[in-house]
């Protein structure tokens, strides 16, 4: 038995814990310099600014911290208008749900970006939202906002968002694979086909596709709003069902293009690495926002140069041309410290002189249609739209209730990395669709 | 058994080892290198030009890094070492004195620490709210304590069970009450135990994301990581040689932590002699 | 002596002392002041700061929250969880996950604490297998992405060596499979360290006397060594039980639970239905299902160790 060794032992940490120390006390020091050292620094920083009152600034929440560049020019031009500039707090996790529960205590920020459609909706059933009638109306007399976006920032016929931007979402397009095979833009759905056989024969991967988070949308909307608008408006508004036959046909095209090997790999980060590859010419389209023309630039990827823009055509025959619109929301919070000064400057947000270095940051269209964009892909595309009459379609995120999207989303993603069983795919989704819709109408 | 076989299988083997952990960590500082705008869209694995300086500047300035660092270290340093010591104080408390259920109490400490962390978001956040300790330094710091002390007691706890009984009861026989058995005594015997606590809470709260995601969101008061992910977020404008250029600086304080504390961990006991 | 048996025996049994032979500290009220003003702070924070917001969770459970509006819903949320397919390939993910967890960073921990001590390779081993352990999750994300991608990192290696590349992340059950592989990068450091403070409460007295006694090798550290570790062994045991049931981080950053929730764990499942689909009741139901696992299986291999020592 080892303990019978014990008399020694026992007494053996003790000493070994006593002479151990030689180093550690060292770093019981350097801990211990570090602390007030530390606390000392983080007490210059100042405190929070959300939940008081100022004259000069406006706290502004929003879910993107790229963009910090741009609100601050933009606040700067807009605190020449009005006296105010933005303080921006960027949330990039858990935004949404963080947005829901602060709104709801005098810890909110004055002005809050949001989404338009169903989850403004969400948002305005809280009873916390100002309403921005006035706001819009005066817009709309000063000829700085184009009215038909009115009825995606409507909830109840009330006006309670305010565009932030007016992005699409469409094909970008490699300037270096289509020059190399002598491809141009596609004029109808066959077109695409030709395009993608032609570069696929010659080593080139036609199509981006992400089977991660919200990223299944991308093609989803745009073969079903390119196949049937009447039915993706029914579909998406429940008065149609997800195992109708339409929603099957889209699928089983969808299954078709993925046998055809047309794709990068679904697990390709798409916002990150698909800019290098365009501009390389390894890869042909890529299906996203227009939004992400900046990411682009930032990573020396240039628009005109290296990428293009255009709307898919229509796949069915005879069917009208359609494009998917997002536009991000500024929403007032009813109980936020500056409230009634919010109320004052937002309507100078829309201002000419606000929304050109905002666009010119964003390199993406202005929600105020005077305001030129720079961005030569973009303009090609708003050409592409105002030559074929495109109708804007609301993005499927904001179409039907946040549940639903969530749900249907992931369904599509299984779908994605199982193609042939479209028909179980679009069962679940019929089923997670009829789920959704009772807890948004019990809500 | 044959000692230089066993020599050679266990260099072999800290080799393969080494290897094996380094070449994720390779790979993070050669790509953090790598100019944003060569970067393929593929990993790279060899440096080309060096972009270092440039991502991380623009690391630094696109994440408004420069302050949620300096909250950073104020957070985990002071939220481990009050961890740490409440931990060790109830440690004491439940293995030393004579306490009544101390299963109990040791039940109710350790299950903070059993349920998934993003459970409490909702209640907390709401409470936050209400008690106006939304987005300040002070609300994340007792939720940083609240988190560190169920494992830090666990770990102080199991430590105090070993030491030996008899100098407690000697120190008791001496005179000395609780608190100055504690202090004279268990304190200095716990040191190795305390250093490892301390180490961990203060990763911990360092590396901790959800919290100061939730409960706060002006720069002011925002810990690193939360800066960090802005580089990482949905939109992010930045591409990845960024956000690991980012990622390199949030991880200088617990490396070296770890590597100054290197020394400590290494014992003198060998098993192989 | 009385001390004779003490580290070997409260080591193997590192029990709440069993009573000194002269109760020093007796039950008089200054004693429970004493021992309360000792118990008593870190009981606050975490009763105010932890378990107050889990009776919150209990009671949600039975409701239909949104957010905005709550509804009574008495048992709905359970029966809606137990009979959702998703929630059995949840259940079943995450025991895969403690089980994988349990057997390769802690057995991978405790090997790396032995072979590392005592050289120069091992310290500089040593070194490597901790430096993931600081590495901050956004980073681990990244890189791992890098790794496991089709286009990434090891594809590449397989390339070089004329292999055909594997889809690593893209179906089940082969992502999760990875992913617990994956893990064990950045979860064996930390019970290298625990497992390391362990072997240095082990008296070199005891070692020697043993190797007099003959014993040597695996023999040695089986019988000798490693009964002494018991406290850290029951550390990090408990640690990585408690946390493999609660596997979250890595699976978010790399699959999101996907394709569609087939890697999710009950951690992700609670998470995507309490703040994706703002289904609080059925994620605070959720929660309470993992919190029962959890405490059971903690209890379970805890209470032994727990159990009063027989006077």
């Amino acid at each position: 038995m080892v303990s019978s060794t014990s008399p020694a032992s026992s007494r053996r940490p003790a000493s070994r814990w006593g002479d151990g120390p030689t180093l550690s006390r060292r770093s019981v020091l350097a801990a211990a310099a570090l602390t007030p050292l530390a606390a000392a620094l983080a007490a210059c920083g100042g405190t929070s600014t959300l939940g008081e009152s100022s004259s000069t600034r406006l706290a502004m929440m929003n879910d993107n911290a790229g963009w910090l560049a741009g609100y601050q020019s933009a606040g700067e031009a807009l605190q020449k208008v009005t006296g105010y500039d933005f303080d921006v707090n960027s949330i990039a996790n858990n935004y949404n749900q963080i947005v829901k529960m602060s709104i709801q205590t005098r810890k909110i920020a004055d002005v809050v970006k949001w989404q338009s459609g169903y989850p403004l909706t969400e948002l305005v059933r809280g009873g916390r939202l100002a309403e921005l009638d006035d706001v819009w109306d005066q817009a709309v007399a000063q000829d700085r906002v184009d009215e038909s976006l009115r009825p995606f920032v409507s909830v109840d016929s009330h006006v309670y968002g305010l565009p932030l931007y007016k992005s699409h979402f469409a094909f970008y397009y490699s300037k270096a694979a289509f020059e190399r095979f002598g491809l141009h833009p596609p004029e109808s759905y066959d077109d695409l086909i030709e395009i993608a056989k032609t570069l696929k024969g010659n080593g080139v991967t036609p199509f981006s596709a992400q089977y991660t988070a919200w990223q299944p949308m991308c093609w989803f909307e745009e073969l079903l709003t390119k196949t049937d608008p009447e039915f993706y408006l029914a579909l998406t508004s429940g008065q149609a069902a997800y195992t109708d036959p339409t929603l099957l046909d889209v699928l089983r095209r969808w299954s078709e293009l993925m046998a055809n090997d047309w794709f990068t790999a679904l697990d390709l980060d798409v916002a990150s690495a698909c800019g290098p590859m365009l501009r390389d010419g390894t890869l042909g389209m890529v299906p996203y926002g227009t939004w992400n023309s900046g990411s682009f630039v930032a990573n020396g990827v240039e628009p005109g140069e290296h990428f293009g823009l255009f709307n898919l055509p229509p796949i069915t025959r005879g069917v009208e041309h359609t494009v998917i619109v997002e536009s991000g929301v500024f929403t007032l919070p009813r109980q936020s410290p500056n409230h009634a000064a919010a109320m004052d400057v937002i309507g100078e947000w829309l201002a000419p002189s606000v929304q050109q270095p905002w666009s010119d940051y964003l390199q993406d269209s202005s929600a105020n249609p005077n305001v030129p964009v720079r961005n030569p892909a973009v303009v090609e595309l708003q050409e592409q739209l105002a030559r074929t009459e495109a109708t804007p379609l609301q993005r499927f995120y904001e179409s039907s209730p946040p549940q639903l999207v969530q749900t249907v989303l992931s369904d599509v993603s299984a779908f994605m990395l199982a193609p042939s069983r479209y028909r179980e795919a679009a069962e679940q989704m019929a089923r997670h669709a009829d789920e959704a819709w009772t807890d948004w109408n019990l809500a | 058994m044959n000692t230089k076989l066993w020599t050679g299988l266990r260099s072999i083997f800290l080799v393969l080892i080494t290897v094996l952990w380094l070449v994720p960590v390779w790979l993070m500082v050669v790509n953090a290198i790598t100019p944003s705008a060569q970067y393929s869209g593929t990993p790279t694995w060899w440096p080309g030009d060096l972009g270092l300086l440039t991502n991380l500047t623009e690391a630094w300035d696109t994440g408004q890094m420069g302050p949620g660092f300096l909250n950073s270290l104020y957070y985990s340093s002071i939220c481990a070492a009050v961890a740490v010591l409440l931990a060790a104080l109830a440690g004491f408390g439940t293995v030393v004195l004579k306490v009544r259920h101390k299963t109990l109490w040791f039940w109710l400490i350790y299950c903070g620490t059993l349920v998934p962390l993003q459970i409490f978001l909702a209640p907390m956040f709401t409470a936050a709210a209400r008690s106006n300790l939304y987005d300040t330094r002070l609300g994340l710091m007792i939720v940083y304590v609240a988190i560190a002390i169920p494992f830090a007691y666990f770990l102080m706890r199991n430590f105090i069970t070993t030491l030996p009984r008899e100098v407690f009861e000697a120190s008791s026989i001496d005179g000395a009450g609780p608190l100055m058995t504690f202090l004279r005594i268990c304190l200095p015997m716990c040191r190795p135990a305390m250093f490892a606590a301390f180490i961990f809470q203060f990763t911990w709260a360092w590396n901790d994301l959800l919290f100061g995601m939730t409960l706060t969101a002006s720069p002011q008061v925002r810990p690193i990581m939360a800066s960090l992910i802005n580089l990482n977020g949905n939109y992010s404008a930045v591409g990845p040689p960024t956000v690991l250029a980012g990622a390199l600086i949030a991880s200088v304080p617990t490396v070296a932590i770890f590597f100054v504390f290197q020394r400590f961990f290494v014992s003198s006991l060998t098993l192989s002699k | 002596m009385t001390v004779s048996a003490s580290p070997a025996r409260t080591a193997a049994h590192p029990t709440p002392a069993g009573p000194p032979p002269a109760a020093p500290h007796g039950r008089s009220l200054k004693d429970r002041l004493a021992a309360s003003a000792f118990i008593g702070p870190a009981t606050v924070f975490v009763g105010l700061v932890l378990l107050l917001p889990m009776v919150w969770t209990i009671a949600t459970s039975f409701t239909r929250y949104n957010g905005v509006t709550m509804h009574w819903a008495g048992l709905d949320n359970y029966t809606r969880l137990l009979t959702d397919p998703g929630f059995g390939q949840s259940l079943l993910n995450t025991l895969l996950w403690s089980v994988g967890s349990l057997v390769l960073p802690v057995a991978l921990g405790l090997l790396i604490a032995v072979v590392t001590q005592g050289s120069r390779l091992g310290t500089i081993a040593r070194i490597a297998v901790i430096i993931p352990y600081a590495l901050s999750g956004t980073a681990t994300g990244v890189v791992y992405n890098f790794m496991l991608r089709s286009d990434g990192a090891v594809n590449q290696v397989l390339g070089t060596l004329g292999l055909d590349p594997v889809d690593w992340l893209l179906h089940w059950p082969m992502n999760t499979v990875t992913m617990i592989v994956a893990s064990t990068w950045q979860a064996t450091g930390i019970n290298v360290v625990l497992f390391m403070v362990g072997l240095q409460t082990v008296p070199s007295s005891t070692i020697e006397a043993a190797r007099l006694d003959g014993a040597s090798g695996g023999k040695l550290f089986w019988r000798v060594v490693f009964p002494q570790m018991a406290s850290s062994t029951i550390v990090v045991v408990g640690m990585a039980l408690a946390n493999s049931l609660k596997t979250f981080d890595l699976v978010w950053l790399l699959t999101s639970g996907g394709p569609g929730t087939a890697s999710e764990t009950l951690a992700l499942t609670m998470y995507r239905q309490t703040f994706l689909l703002s289904r609080y009741g059925l994620g605070a139901a959720t929660a309470v299902v993992l919190a029962i696992i959890v405490v059971a299986a903690s209890w379970l291999y805890l209470r032994r160790s727990l159990r009063p020592e027989p006077a």
